[in-house]
């Protein structure tokens, strides 16, 4: 909270006075002005082309019959973007439609240009589209498929039945998922860096320009004011709005459930169609990522080598060890808040619980530029000067991402009846005894889940910690970033790769070590 | 060695937002070393409530908590030794039956070995052995019932409290498990207090039963007590059925009293409470389905006509309309030999005045 309110301070009083001066110079500049229209331009084009691709994904998974091996396939991918770095697949658009781009020399347009409005929009719904897809997987499956048959019972056919009965079921979900694509498009920093070029200014790039390039910090602070009031409008409709307009569709006890219906022969061919390309397509981005770093230099010299993982493990060692280690420090920070908070709030009367849930979240729907400004601006001056240590970064990652832990612990305490810790107590466990031994343990799959979450963001996060980053801590994210704007995407394709594995790897061994730690919690996968 | 429970001008507001409710009011109950009282009531009644209060998971708002010579009132839960067992097990998941069960055990800290002997005299005692090494949710309801009741007994608590045990079982199970914690009460003479809804698993369970309504104690008595002398039209109508029938009470004689209602004159047993009554008062005249007998029409003490007949294998239910313009319910036993009366029939009722309850309208 402290970090926002200095930042309103610097937007809002000039020489200690209530002033609009600041706001109104800063978009007195067209190019400002050109920067607010394409952000809200761009975050309508991503949520359209998001919502619609995740939900062709989600359709597919849960509504047509296909094999198993298929469907777990599907999910591999859609899962691939959670992982990533944000600039993964800006890289690898540029490496194929780019200047040298592959696909532009296979097909003879060398005058095709990639940067601006297309590029960004391709790579960040490539990015957020699977945001749409979890979300819509929820909503589709909880669709009763019996309504279908229901409908078909009354002479529709399989097509009729998804265009009057499963498409308007899913407005709300799919509301709900346009509204996350634009908020993420919108507070999307590192695609626009790397493909919208100067014609095509947005927000978030122009408020780090203003900051970074001009050392503006108030101008910079006025710009991710203009992104906050979208950022809370979208958050706002979300809230409440979307969320009071979800139809109840599971009514009374839930009987056998029928097989699903897809949506007719052709309708299924012609989406299974698209999935495969849009499928191939990511495979094909992520694989030019792999062969891109295993190559001198992309488009002209093609031999292999492995010179750019030797440049990641000695230029770029530094970062890749200061990024591990804030990753590791907010991980066990933040995870161990996370389950603090999410029981308090759950299991104790608390006086300021409405208040904690609401700043949680605050810094969870705020854009990272505003978050990261924010930090920047108040904590380089004033009572507390963190700027450049690593405490500011682990502090910044906790407390913005921090809220899906919380919730996870949240929503799995509410499964979980009180009684269980009453019997604890009962038998004569204390109050902490019985946090240990019970509740921790039945909160575990949650506890993962937060964790994995925490430790996968502080790798990837760009927006907000672009703005602490100093010569003592470096971030990887930030040295991809440096490597694009070099020109070194080989390199830069190293470190993606790199990042991603240690991510991977990352998550195999939370789980491993909660296994071993709790070797009981096999009962939850119901044995 | 069992202790008595006693509570003292038991009381508990529930604070949410606004309203206030109080879920427990001024309840008074002795209950003895040793015995099996249940409180019986419809949800909301309170009784639930009075239970977690005794276990200490809630705080008397007033009031206090006795177990045995000492003051539990402000004792935390976790120090009371007591055993709880819930309507839903509450077994821990992430455990065996083994560590369930041991669980109470190692936090006491006795040695391994004792523990070990002791779980398996536990599951011995509710005739359970040989599953030590599942999980809960590998077991069917009456073993999670069994290993719920293990898991307390095994901690030697003073006093035994359960949370409508039962309730989640089918039919059938639910009457074997009833008698079973019957007679391992009796066995282990542990002071028990059993909360439940369900009258009939009350009057086979219990010692005395304490009938709850709107957070009060409306009567405790002995099952037979309760169910032949209700003192109250909420008992009668709660435990068993009753035909309620109201009037106004035009002369007492003795021990029985009449009553007129509309036209008809009913004779009802007062008994030693002829003193809480005066002739003009408006009461009510209390009658069990099975003390009516439906004789022909020119016989009994009553008229009335057959409204509706539904044959329910073992007995027979009637509704008959009384000339007062009253249905009341009349059940009989079957018998191939017995009559059976058709709809529309004009019948005569015999209605012994000692099987009529004369009680005050609230």
């Amino acid at each position: 909270m402290y970090p926002l309110a200095r930042l309103i301070y610097l937007v809002f009083f000039a020489d200690g006075k209530w002033s609009l001066a600041i706001l109104s110079k800063v978009f007195g500049s067209w190019y400002n002005k050109k920067a607010f229209v394409n952000s809200m331009v761009l975050a309508s084009a991503v949520g359209f082309g998001g919502t619609a691709l995740g939900f062709l994904f989600a359709f597919s998974v849960t509504r047509i019959e296909l094999p198993k091996i298929v469907k777990w396939f599907l999910r591999a991918i859609i899962v691939l973007p959670f992982v990533s770095p944000p600039f993964t697949s800006s890289i690898a658009l540029t490496m194929v439609l780019g200047p040298n781009g592959l696909l532009l020399k296979l097909l003879h347009m060398p005058d095709f240009n990639i940067y601006g409005f297309l590029g960004t929009w391709i790579a960040e719904t490539l990015t957020y589209f699977p945001v749409a897809f979890l979300t819509l997987t929820a909503v589709l499956e909880a669709i009763d498929p019996n309504l279908e048959d229901a409908a078909m019972s009354m002479g529709s056919t399989p097509w009729q039945a998804f265009c009057t009965v499963t498409l308007p079921l899913s407005i709300p979900g799919l509301a709900n998922s346009f509204l996350l694509l634009f908020g993420s498009s919108l507070a999307d920093f590192a695609t626009p860096l790397v493909m919208a070029g100067h014609t095509f200014p947005v927000l978030t790039t122009q408020a780090y320009m203003q900051i970074t390039g001009m050392y503006d910090m108030q101008g910079g602070a006025a710009i991710s004011f203009a992104l906050l009031v979208p950022a809370l409008i979208v958050y706002l409709l979300q809230h409440y709005w979307v969320e009071s307009r979800y139809y109840v569709t599971v009514s009374g006890k839930a009987g056998a459930r029928s097989k699903p219906k897809g949506a007719g022969t052709f309708a299924e061919v012609v989406m299974l169609a698209v999935i495969s390309l849009i499928s191939l397509f990511i495979i094909f981005l992520y694989s030019i990522i792999f062969l891109g770093s295993l190559i001198k230099v992309w488009g002209v010299d093609n031999s292999l080598t492995l010179e750019n993982y030797v440049y990641v493990f000695t230029v770029g060692r530094k970062a890749v060890k200061d990024t591990v280690t804030i990753a590791l420090v907010s991980t066990v920070v933040g995870g161990a808040i996370g389950v603090v908070i999410g029981y308090l709030v759950n299991r104790h009367e608390l006086p300021g619980r409405k208040a904690l849930e609401f700043i949680s979240l605050l810094n969870y729907v705020l854009p990272g530029t505003v978050v990261g400004i924010a930090y920047a601006i108040a904590f380089s001056s004033g009572p507390i000067v963190l700027t450049g240590t690593m405490a500011i970064i682990v502090a910044l990652c906790v407390s913005r991402y921090d809220a899906t832990g919380i919730r996870a612990t949240t929503a799995t305490l509410k499964q979980i009846d009180t009684s269980l810790e009453e019997a604890s107590l009962n038998l004569g466990a204390s109050k902490l005894t019985t946090f240990r031994k019970v509740t921790v343990p039945l909160i575990a799959p949650a506890i993962i889940t937060g964790t994995q979450y925490l430790f996968v963001v502080s790798m990837t996060a760009i927006s907000a910690t672009i703005f602490l980053v100093s010569v003592r801590w470096s971030l990887l994210t930030v040295r991809i970033l440096e490597c694009i704007t070099e020109l070194l995407f080989a390199q830069a394709a190293a470190f993606s790769v790199v990042l991603i594995l240690i991510v991977a790897m990352a998550m195999w061994v939370i789980r491993l070590l909660f296994e071993a730690l709790y070797p009981n919690l096999k009962w939850q996968r119901g044995i | 060695m069992s202790v008595p429970i006693c509570l003292k001008h038991l009381t508990k507001i529930f604070n949410s937002g606004e309203a206030a409710f109080k879920a427990v009011d001024d309840v008074n109950l002795q209950i003895n070393a040793g015995e099996l009282v249940t409180l019986l009531g419809p949800s909301g009644c309170g009784k639930t409530t009075i239970l977690r209060m005794i276990a200490g998971f809630e705080t008397p708002t007033e009031g206090q908590v006795f177990i045995g010579k000492h003051d539990v009132t402000s004792i935390a839960a976790n120090k009371r030794n007591i055993g709880f067992v819930f309507q839903n097990y509450a077994l821990f998941p992430h455990m065996t039956v083994f560590d369930n069960i041991a669980y109470g055990l190692k936090i006491r800290k006795l040695p391994t070995g004792e523990i070990v002997r002791r779980v398996a005299e536990a599951l011995e005692t509710v005739s359970l052995g040989g599953i030590e090494d599942r999980f809960p949710n590998q077991l069917s309801g009456g073993e999670q019932q069994r290993v719920a009741l293990a898991r307390v007994l095994v901690i030697n608590p003073q006093v035994l409290l359960m949370d409508e045990p039962l309730s989640n079982l089918d039919a059938k199970l639910r009457i074997y498990m009833r008698s079973e914690i019957r007679s391992l009460q009796k066995r282990l003479g542990i002071t028990c207090v059993y909360v439940t809804h369900d009258q009939k698993e009350a009057l086979a369970l219990a010692d005395r039963i304490a009938v709850l309504n709107g957070g009060k104690v409306e009567q405790i008595a002995t099952p037979f007590e309760l169910y032949t002398n209700p003192t109250s039209l909420f008992v009668a109508d709660f435990i068993g059925q009753a035909n309620i029938l109201k009037g106004k009470l035009t002369s007492i004689d003795g021990n029985f009293a009449k009553v007129l209602i509309s036209e008809i004159t009913v004779i009802a047993y007062v008994g030693e409470k002829s003193l809480e009554f005066k002739v003009g008062d408006e009461v009510a005249a209390a009658i069990r389905p099975e003390s009516i007998e439906i004789v022909s029409s020119d016989d009994g003490t009553l008229r009335g006509q057959i409204v509706s007949s539904v044959f329910l294998g073992d007995e027979i239910e009637y509704v008959v309309k009384l000339a007062s313009g009253d249905t009341i319910r009349v059940v009989e036993p079957y018998r191939r030999d017995g009559v059976l009366w058709q709809e529309g029939q004009g019948i005569g009722l015999h209605v012994d005045p000692l099987d009529v309850r004369l009680l005050a309208i609230m």
